[in-house]
């Protein structure tokens, strides 16, 4: 009795300090197991900016294009004349330093347009390339463009006096 | 004792266990949320391209655009509408050349294919032998569209007197309309227009608070006589 007694002791004291020598996790897979948590909560929202951005972006594209139909549209009924003024349409235009600027759908499109003689024949008439350049700033705000703005630029001809 | 010293046996301490779980919930829950967010985004990227403004948006440009392109510049009407209540709009004051007049309904006259004969086409009193009239129907907020046939000798299209005509085929052209305006040049003091019209339309999804503002013009392309 007296030498199994002994023994069960023994055998609890090592027991209880195996327990204390009992490895958690360390810093470095705490560390590890964080950054992966980030990582992957990083990327989720980095896709989900990347979605929305790019579906404002082809907003924005599509609004710019259907304003560069618009003026090309009307401008041919003026024939192509080189003294085009949208901002007497009604339509919000705005005149600003080297040509237009307008707001629709919560972004600014800034406007050139230009005119250029491309023919001049008996027959076919005298023929006009016309065209316009629209931009708007990457951030879709008001403000200076710059030389990296996004652009959109459609072109067609026109007979003088086609209207 | 072999057996003994195997039942002490070191497994997963609490604090692990714990750990591990929180770890696996956050990666469940982050997946959930990024399947949830997705699936979201596919239902709205489905929504725009497929109905919605963004549909009515579209056809609305093609509607507009095609009927424009083929009608006859040389007659055609800029009108404003009370609901079936139509009055032609002129120049407020004279000369009404380079004037803008806006309203809120245009009529486009076309021929068809159908021309009866080719002498009633080559007749220059002859405009168009069908219409097209679209509208603002401002309590259902909707871009209305009739369609009928022109009597080129009574000069009789889809305005009967101040009165939309009644024997036209209508439908609906888009919904969720806010505000509609057409607009054209007059060219002269009766206020007839140089040929393109434009349309400045706003289309509103109140379920998602978002809106399209539609600026285009038609150029018609055909002038007869």
């Amino acid at each position: 009795m007296v030498k199994v007694y002994y023994f069960s002791t023994n055998y609890c004291v090592k027991a209880m300090l195996q327990k204390k020598r009992i490895r958690g996790l360390t810093f470095i897979e705490d560390v590890l197991a964080i950054a992966m948590i980030a990582i992957v909560a990083l990327g989720t929202l980095t896709y989900q900016y990347y979605g929305a951005r790019h579906i404002r972006i082809a907003q924005v594209d599509l609004t710019a294009t259907r304003i560069g139909q618009l003026l090309l549209e009307d401008w041919k009924s003026k024939g192509g004349t080189n003294n085009y003024d949208p901002t007497s349409l009604g339509l919000g235009f705005t005149t600003e330093v080297g040509g237009y600027f307008l707001n629709i759908d919560n972004v600014t499109l800034h406007i050139q347009l230009a005119s250029n003689q491309t023919y001049n024949e008996p027959y076919a008439g005298i023929l006009y390339q016309i065209g316009t350049t629209i931009r708007w700033r990457s951030d879709f705000g008001p403000g200076a463009i710059s030389a990296n703005s996004p652009s959109l630029v459609l072109t067609t001809s026109v007979r003088q006096g086609q209207n | 004792m072999m057996y003994r010293n195997k039942k002490f046996r070191q497994g997963l301490t609490l604090i692990e266990l714990i750990l591990a779980s929180v770890i696996a919930v956050m990666i469940s829950l982050i997946m959930g949320m990024l399947l949830y967010a997705e699936q979201k985004n596919w239902n709205s990227t489905y929504t725009r391209v497929n109905k919605g403004i963004e549909i009515d948006a579209l056809q609305t440009m093609i509607t507009f655009g095609i009927n424009g392109r083929k009608s006859n510049k040389m007659n055609y009407r800029v009108y404003n509408n009370v609901g079936d209540q139509f009055t032609r709009v002129v120049p407020l004051s004279l000369p009404g050349a380079g004037q803008v007049l806006t309203g809120t309904a245009v009529e486009f006259r076309y021929w068809t294919e159908n021309v009866p004969t080719p002498a009633i086409m080559n007749n220059t009193s002859n405009t168009a032998d069908a219409y097209i009239l679209m509208y603002f129907d401002r309590a259902g907020k909707r871009l209305m569209m009739d369609r009928g046939t022109y009597d080129y000798v009574g000069d009789i299209g889809g305005v009967i007197g101040n009165q939309r005509n009644s024997n036209a085929a209508t439908q609906v052209v888009a919904e969720n309309v806010e505000n509609l305006k057409f607009s054209h040049t007059a060219k002269n003091d009766n206020g007839d227009g140089d040929g393109s019209i434009r349309m400045d339309i706003t289309l509103v999804d109140h379920s998602t608070n978002r809106s399209i503002t539609l600026k285009t013009a038609s150029l018609m392309r055909n002038v007869w006589p």
